[in-house]
């Protein structure tokens, strides 16, 4: 019964293969352009749901699991392996992603991954989980007003947007950042807690996949931008940035989410 | 209260970031104003905090309540805090001119402020977790920076490897905190270091003592932001951004890692056989830094790689147990550093009117190529180079500390002053000239008078930040070799120093250079040196090879 909570959660914090499945909810555009999904999953109130869902479920599925009867340490010890080397594979494959779905979908499964370590050597999964899964919401919203934008939101079909849309790159940079889990991001401090709180169990098991998954991150974070923010902007785009008064109001977010991750590391440590 | 006091610090760094991007609309270009009022004012109070703490002597802690942002204000924190200070106001006063007419002027100000309250923040921390998120947002800062001109593809590819090789080193000291914190439970960098004290002899991975851990994870950091090789190939690239940027990075954030380094000299102290990675490490950039300098025709990349050089001797100087002069060398590298980039561009710009180059022996070696006939028998001209740069570096070492010979790494730091010495004296042989015992006597007075500042400085900065001389010493212990392993190296390394010295005289003195003599291996040490040994281009195809196998296996895996 324990292993199949831990399987079933396994769905919701993903672990590859399992991972398929929110990677193809997150994916929704993709699918739905090829007729494999309905339109009402491009909406980003789905995708928001889904980062911020998944992430309770998964953690509540394996908290019960541990109640239910203490699983033996060296399955435990799988899980979190098992999730590191989710976290890698989907870290490595993110540097390549260029279409923001895919983005936010890998970046997801290779964050959210990373909980089973904290499963597996007793850090309290419930903090970090939401620490990650809210860094990537600013991000969500971004990619969708590329995309109501330019129909789709794609790394490297309009670079320069610096230099167009001013406001709509200083959040865009922001949210990245965010997302990849830059100093004072709650996903930033979910990541020092994972780290400070499971290294006592395992310092390799814990360590390294935390530190190549974020030093990955940080490599297709700045693709990501490369792609979108620099560059040199094209003459045939019409181009139409953030309301200045919308701008602020997600900047006042991504604030808060800052205030969040340090009392999430006051709790946590 | 001093400690409370320095909190102001990095949030004038931030309030001045905050009011530049709020006034910039209605200000224009004269909210650079504000900015340099700030860094003046930041200045103003660096300067007096660090009279309070020569005065107070002992460190300080202060705390808002909570396990983050809290400072650690002692003499190395007030020591840093003044040169970062000094070295933002001069840049900061630099930009203002250089800066304008520029079309992101005020984020340009913005980043400025902010990197500047980022690395006050660093040098200032109290706790592990502070240290990080201040570590950690210097490379991020210094990233957008770097990418001031957006549209420039090359701005944007070296703002990367230097984003990607600051991460590099984050790592390692995310690693060495999350150790500490597990091996002493707290996260404070005072209470750390005496539970460290207390209790070294703790383990962590594989068994291996906790100091000896930390210690290597913590030269990792180092030597990432210090541009060590082979973590180097970012400094020199790195032009792309504006020449006060430059100017910033070369005179302080590169001088991270020697700070991080006496920051966790409690922790070194602890350890037998790390610090030697430090010698080993920064010995080797040296020479690379300096050799590559010479090959420069650009004078910016030139002090691009100079500026690796010097950073390869600070890190070696800490791996010699010089921990406090390896501070003084960085103070020093800054100042002289950020004036000499300042002053690059005008000096381009001056140059393409009118060289100005006086006429004289130096222009007749230098640019017409000739070389005249040495003034006077080379066996005693080698004899001289030999001899005068070693008496002055013993004598001055001997006026601040009569036992220093006991110590491997003076003797190693003497034996550079020694070589530096018979260059500069080399050289005075090989222009000639009409006058060459006045030009000698010019050269050994100004070298006796720089060994002797160097010597009197380096020690007053030793008693400040290290007082207590048991400490010193057990520095100094740590990064010992054994001694008959020690004596075998010193003896070939002085034998061939000094038989290279007799080599070069007697091929200068026959106008025959060992470049035409061993032409076939000088040109493949050139061939090898002008690509830059090749790290760069292995970098490129690694990261290129990377992202070709993500694109494979994603395609494989139908990217979900």
């Amino acid at each position: 019964m324990t292993l199949a909570l831990l399987l079933l959660a396994g769905l919701f914090l993903p672990l590859y293969p399992l991972s398929v499945l929110p990677n193809s909810l997150l994916q929704s555009r993709l699918n739905a352009e090829v007729g494999q999904g309905p339109q009402w999953r491009r909406v980003p109130g789905f995708k928001t749901g889904l980062l911020l869902v998944f992430p309770m479920i998964g953690v509540g599925l394996a908290t019960l699991a541990m109640r239910l009867g203490a699983p033996d340490p060296r399955v435990l010890t799988l899980f979190g392996v098992w999730g590191g080397m989710t976290s890698l594979l989907y870290a490595f494959r993110l540097l390549s992603a260029k279409d923001g779905e895919i983005w936010i979908s890998h970046l997801f499964t290779s964050t959210l991954a990373l909980i089973w370590i904290g499963i597996a050597y007793g850090v309290d999964p419930l903090l970090p989980a939401i620490g990650l899964s809210v860094s990537l919401l600013p991000l969500v919203f971004m990619l969708d007003q590329l995309t109501q934008r330019f129909g789709i939101a794609r790394s490297g079909l309009y670079p320069g947007l610096c230099c167009r849309m001013p406001w709509f790159s200083h959040l865009f940079v922001l949210a990245v950042l965010t997302a990849i889990a830059v100093p004072f991001s709650p996903s930033f401090f979910a990541i020092a807690a994972l780290a400070f709180g499971g290294v006592a169990a395992d310092e390799v098991v814990v360590l390294l996949p935390i530190c190549l998954s974020w030093l990955l991150w940080t490599w297709a974070g700045v693709n990501l931008l490369t792609g979108i923010v620099w560059g040199v902007p094209r003459d045939d785009l019409v181009y139409r940035d953030l309301d200045p008064q919308w701008g602020i109001g997600v900047g006042s977010g991504m604030v808060a989410l800052g205030i969040f991750g340090i009392l999430l590391v006051e709790v946590s440590l | 209260m001093i400690a409370y006091a320095a909190y102001l610090l990095p949030i004038l760094g931030l309030v001045s970031a905050f009011i530049v991007l709020v006034s910039a609309k209605r200000l224009s270009e004269r909210v650079s104003g504000i900015s340099v009022g700030f860094s003046l004012a930041i200045f103003v109070l660096a300067l007096g905090l660090f009279i309070e703490q020569i005065a107070l002597g002992h460190g300080q802690l202060a705390t808002l309540g909570i396990s983050l942002f809290s400072l650690y204000f002692d003499s190395l924190a007030a020591l840093m805090a003044l040169a970062v200070s000094t070295i933002s106001l001069i840049v900061h006063l630099y930009s203002r001119r250089y800066m304008r007419d520029d079309p992101a002027y005020t984020r340009f100000f913005v980043l400025l402020d902010t990197i500047n309250a980022m690395i006050m923040l660093m040098v200032l921390a109290g706790d592990l977790l502070t240290l990080l998120l201040a570590w950690h947002s210097i490379g991020i800062i210094l990233y957008f920076l770097l990418n001031h001109d957006t549209r420039r593809e090359a701005a944007n590819r070296y703002a990367f490897w230097t984003l990607i090789t600051h991460r590099i080193g984050d790592l390692p000291l995310m690693a060495a905190a999350a150790l500490l914190y597990y091996s002493y439970g707290t996260l404070s960098i005072p209470v750390l270091f005496d539970a460290i004290a207390a209790d070294p002899a703790r383990t962590s991975v594989f068994g291996l003592p906790i100091s000896e851990t930390v210690g290597v994870l913590v030269l990792l950091a180092a030597f990432a932001k210090s541009a060590q090789f082979p973590f180097h190939t970012w400094l020199p690239y790195t032009m792309e951004g504006p020449t006060p940027v430059s100017a910033l990075m070369h005179a302080g954030i590169v001088n991270s890692g020697g700070f991080l380094i006496n920051r966790f000299a409690p922790v070194f102290v602890q350890t037998d056989s790390v610090l030697q990675i430090a010698l080993l490490v920064g010995l080797t950039t040296a020479i690379m830094g300096s050799v590559m300098m010479l090959m420069q025709s650009d004078i910016k990349k030139a002090l691009g790689y100079s500026t690796m050089g010097q950073m390869g001797y600070m890190v070696m100087e800490c791996g010699l147990g010089a921990f406090s002069l390896a501070i003084f060398h960085l103070i020093a590298h800054g100042v002289f550093k950020a004036t000499l980039f300042l002053d690059s561009g005008s000096l381009i710009a001056r140059a393409r009117k009118d060289p100005n180059l006086p006429e004289g022996e130096i222009y007749k070696f230098m640019v017409e190529r000739k070389v005249p006939k040495p003034p006077l028998s080379w066996v005693v001209f080698a004899g001289i180079t030999i001899a005068a740069p070693l008496l002055i570096v013993v004598a001055a070492h001997q006026v601040v500390d009569e036992g220093f010979l006991a110590h491997q790494g003076a003797i190693i730091l003497l034996l550079f002053g020694w070589i530096t010495g018979a260059q500069t004296l080399f050289f005075v042989y090989k222009i000639g000239g009409e006058q060459p015992f006045k030009l000698l006597g010019y050269v050994i007075l100004s070298f006796a008078l720089v060994i002797l500042t160097y010597v009197l400085v380096g020690h007053t900065i030793d008693t400040l930040l290290y007082p207590d001389p048991a400490f010193r010493e057990a520095l100094y212990r740590a990064a010992s070799l054994p001694a008959p392993m020690f004596t075998v190296l010193m003896l070939v390394l002085v034998t061939l120093i000094a038989a290279g010295w007799l080599l070069v005289f007697w091929s200068t003195a026959r106008q025959e250079p060992l470049t035409r003599r061993y032409r076939d291996l000088y040109l493949a040490i050139y061939a090898l040196m002008s690509r830059e040994f090749y790290i760069a281009d292995l970098y490129g195809r690694l990261a290129g090879s990377m992202l070709a196998r993500s694109r494979r296996l994603n395609a494989l895996m139908r990217w979900v």
